[in-house]
């Protein structure tokens, strides 16, 4: 009778404590950032109740079979995380609790085949999984239980604390992935408004010409870019290019191929020296696979209808002839930029006249995918261009890019998308 | 990219790797193909040919790989060549002017015959 007794006051004393700790969560989690003490007053509670000398979670490392302790306490002293701090945890018995999914009791340390960390247990240990709804992220360890060996009671009770530990970190890692994104997001945003920038509208005082470009990138930024640049009163530079790739290292590159090229325009008006001295830049200063880009650049002479270009691989730009109504391509030049050492980069020149249209692009807009995977392509292109020819540049711009953007459906857009007129006025 | 396959043949006292790869060589696609073909240097192969017998679109990272590579095998005294350019891909070697740098064939008995000669 007494030890019936006895044992009910025991369950009833657990049953008490436990629910006094989801009361004391309750309150400690009433604000995410309350992750530290959330922690300590979980490991604070196993000791107090468990009446351990030492107390730990330990999180899974990346790195397979390794553990870090994120929180600890040792003899009367908190351990800290230590990020340079990694356990090899190969046939430990953390490693065996882990592996069966269920907390152990070790009430004579030197059963443990490998041994455990002074720093978790000497004697004695009680480990338990931390489980969230798929995996098990860490354990909660406690260690040197004073006076006597560990209980199925104490594996019970921390079997419940593990569980709100679990979550709490669970939860805190979902919140700082949530945070970081935010930040990213942001810090995207600011790239993005930075490139808009580098990519203002293109100038309205350009007499004799309609000019209108647009670009689209398919993710938040990309390498796609088009530029006015202007030389003299009588001389503007045109250009179209294409960095491998999207995303910041694209955009990066892109910002520094345009900051040498407006650089460069102003030195030098030989096009072809400013492409190998560009080349040698993308080579010798950043160089691999990822620095392959192509470029157009064109100076055109305002009075004498005069286009003088080089292209480095680039998708050949087109310019629609008024009469007879025929297409002429500008064809590279030479190959791609920052692959080869010294490629050879000629010129050409061209001579416009009224009602002429150069046309410009970049791959993705011949490249866009249809529903059943085929390519938009460059007939397409060109037909679009000849049947809406009579529209102003700008016009002429919104109806192609409206048409890629419908052949491509409710498909995202794999590539950037970027497109200029220039328009020789009759 | 959908399938990406590797065969070693003999030819003329020189092991080639082989690559035949099916669908499209975009972002993701050269980024497989460039991690493969680094093992396979890393075993010590310095000749390749790529298939792209099953490719349509090659997109500029696609070209960046090939190009990268072959420039590496060079300098190892090896080389990179291509066998079965679609159109569409053919295209894009054109416009880029890089077919100039690569031995393209449309055999693969031709394209094996070649790295007897010596590179």
């Amino acid at each position: 009778m007494e030890a019936k007794i006895e044992n009910l006051s025991e369950e009833l004393l657990m049953a008490y404590e436990e629910l006094n700790l989801f009361y004391d969560l309750s309150h400690s989690i009433s604000s995410p950032l309350d992750f530290e003490n959330t922690i300590d007053l979980i490991l604070n509670k196993a000791l107090d109740i468990i009446e351990a000398d030492k107390a730990a979670i330990m999180v899974l490392d990346e790195l397979e079979d390794h553990m870090r302790i994120m929180r600890g306490w040792k003899s009367g002293h908190w351990i800290s995380a230590d990020p340079s701090y990694k356990m090899n945890i190969e046939g430990t018995i953390l490693s065996r609790a882990i592996q069966a999914k269920k907390g152990l009791i070790v009430n004579d340390i030197t059963e443990c085949p490998k041994g455990i960390s002074p720093l978790i247990a000497t004697t004695s240990l009680l480990c338990v999984p931390l489980h969230t709804k798929n995996k098990i992220t860490g354990v909660l360890t406690l260690g040197d239980r004073k006076g006597k060996g560990f209980t199925s009671k104490d594996l019970k009770f921390s079997s419940v604390l593990s569980g709100q530990a679990a979550l709490v970190i669970e939860n805190t890692r979902l919140l700082e992935a949530y945070f970081e994104k935010i930040r990213l997001e942001k810090e995207l945003e600011i790239a993005r408004d930075i490139q808009r920038k580098l990519q203002p509208p293109p100038p309205r005082n350009f007499q004799g010409y309609d000019i209108a470009a647009l670009s689209i990138p398919c993710i938040q930024i990309g390498g796609d870019y088009y530029d006015f640049i202007p030389l003299t009163n009588d001389r503007w530079g045109i250009v179209v290019g294409d960095v491998v790739g999207h995303g910041v290292g694209a955009a990066l590159l892109m910002a520094t191929v345009r900051s040498a090229l407006h650089i460069l325009s102003k030195d030098t008006s030989r096009i072809s020296d400013i492409f190998h001295r560009i080349n040698h830049m993308l080579i010798h200063d950043l160089g691999g696979e990822k620095c392959l880009m192509t470029l157009f650049y064109g100076i055109l002479e305002l009075r004498n209808r005069r286009l003088t270009f080089s292209n480095a691989g680039h998708d050949y730009p087109f310019v629609l002839r008024s009469s007879p109504s025929t297409l002429e391509f500008l064809e590279s030049t030479g190959t791609v930029m920052g692959m080869f050492d010294n490629p050879v980069y000629d010129q050409s020149e061209l001579q416009l006249h009224p009602g002429d249209i150069i046309f410009l692009y970049t791959d993705g807009a011949v490249e866009a995918r249809g529903a059943s995977g085929e390519q938009f392509g460059r007939e397409k292109l060109y037909h679009l261009v000849q049947r809406n020819r009579y529209l102003t540049a700008k016009s002429l711009i919104d109806k192609i890019s409206n048409e890629v953007v419908a052949f491509s459906g409710s498909r995202l857009m794999d590539d950037d998308l970027m497109l200029a007129v220039v328009k020789v006025s009759n | 990219m959908e399938k990406l396959e590797i065969i070693m043949k003999e030819q003329g006292g020189k092991h080639i790797g082989i690559i035949r790869v099916q669908g499209d060589l975009d972002i993701k696609g050269s980024d497989i193909l460039l991690e493969k073909m680094m093992k396979l240097g890393d075993e010590g192969n310095t000749h390749i040919l790529v298939d792209l017998g099953k490719v349509k679109f090659i997109g500029s990272s696609g070209l960046g790989v090939l190009i990268s590579t072959l420039q590496n095998l060079r300098k190892r005294n090896g080389t990179l060549k291509l066998l079965h350019l679609q159109d569409g891909v053919m295209e894009k070697f054109k416009i880029t002017k890089l077919i100039r740098e690569f031995e393209v064939y449309g055999s693969e008995e031709d394209a094996l015959r070649s790295f007897n000669s010596p590179q």
